[in-house]
């Protein structure tokens, strides 16, 4: 518990001196407001350039609009998390800082648990707050059905757990290289494939992507199958945290 | 919509976009001119990246190009 304290405090003052915290809220944030919008301008910008026929697909009602965040927040999110969460532990192998951490007797379980909470809860808050300003942008700018709040919050809690679990993977890559953008490399590659993977039938229902195709719902988020989604992944999650742990048990920190 | 909105009030609905966009400009540069080094590419270089880059060059100079501190 030392342990996990000491980290967690570290990694908070480590987040505000890396940009980590500014770069990670830009990449929700900044989104969920400039997606409406852009949306809204579109065939403004476009009207002179596009035949008018083809105007009448570029009129967006608000569930139109969130879902494009979604999308964006699901490609660029992924991006702006791995690009800055990929040194998390082999910046610290490869600069080696272990070595003072480790002589004074600090546990793996502490190090591992203080940096997957501090992110998660982070991406948590960051997601959440992304998607309550989405809702109202969109509902503010489109014409149509309004999004209810809950119906976001609910897809942003998904995207969150998506999220959990891809910190999970960073933090098993990192701990195998000293290099932070070999594992950044690795889990990008991980992410962009699982799309492809969940066209395979009997494979989807397993697979983290689920959560971001059950996100997208909205509205139509059958519960019962999120569920087994949400399950499955923080299950993944555990498993990839306990082989983490046990990589840093055997990680070399000279 | 935009039609009927005055020059003013597009200004003021792109405002929140804008105001993210410059501070994470101005913070990135001010990275930029404090680093002692920086990572793969001179400084000038990143410089450009920064300002023309709209939001992802200064998330990949503070990302990738900034050197990490020991």
């Amino acid at each position: 518990m030392r342990t996990f304290k000491a980290y967690f405090k570290k990694e908070i003052i480590e987040s505000w001196r890396q940009y980590r915290y500014l770069v990670l809220a830009v990449g929700f944030i900044f989104f969920a407001i400039a997606d409406p919008l852009m949306l809204k301008i579109l065939p403004t910008i476009l009207k002179n350039q596009i035949p008018a026929e083809m105007m009448q697909f570029m009129q967006f009602d608000p569930v139109q609009a969130v879902a494009n965040y979604m999308k964006d927040i699901y490609q660029l999110g992924n991006l702006f998390v791995i690009l800055s969460l990929m040194g998390i532990i082999s910046d610290e192998i490869g600069q080696e800082k272990l070595v003072f951490p480790y002589s004074k007797g600090s546990k793996s379980e502490g190090i591992v648990l203080a940096k997957s909470i501090h992110y998660s809860l982070t991406l948590l808050f960051l997601i959440l707050v992304g998607f309550i300003l989405n809702t109202y942008y969109v509902n503010l700018l489109f014409e149509g059905v309004i999004v209810g709040y809950a119906d976001t919050l609910r897809s942003g809690l998904l995207f969150a757990i998506y999220y959990i679990f891809t910190i999970s993977l960073l933090l098993l890559f990192s701990s195998f290289t000293r290099k932070g953008l070999v594992a950044g490399m690795i889990v990008l590659l991980f992410n962009y494939i699982e799309p492809v993977l969940y066209n395979i039938k009997g494979l989807a229902d397993w697979l983290p992507y689920n959560l971001v195709r059950q996100a997208n719902m909205l509205g139509d988020l059958n519960m019962s199958i999120a569920w087994k989604s949400i399950l499955t992944t923080l299950l993944y999650a555990i498993i990839l945290q306990a082989l983490t742990i046990w990589r840093m048990k055997r990680v070399e920190v000279i | 919509m935009f039609a009927d909105m005055s020059v003013m009030e597009i200004i003021q609905l792109l405002l929140p976009v804008l105001v993210i966009q410059l501070i994470l400009m101005i913070t990135a540069l001010f990275v930029l001119v404090k680093a002692e080094k920086v990572r793969f590419l001179p400084k000038w270089v990143w410089a450009v990246i920064i300002v023309l880059g709209e939001i992802l060059g200064p998330i990949i100079f503070l990302t990738v190009g900034r050197e990490k501190d020991v």
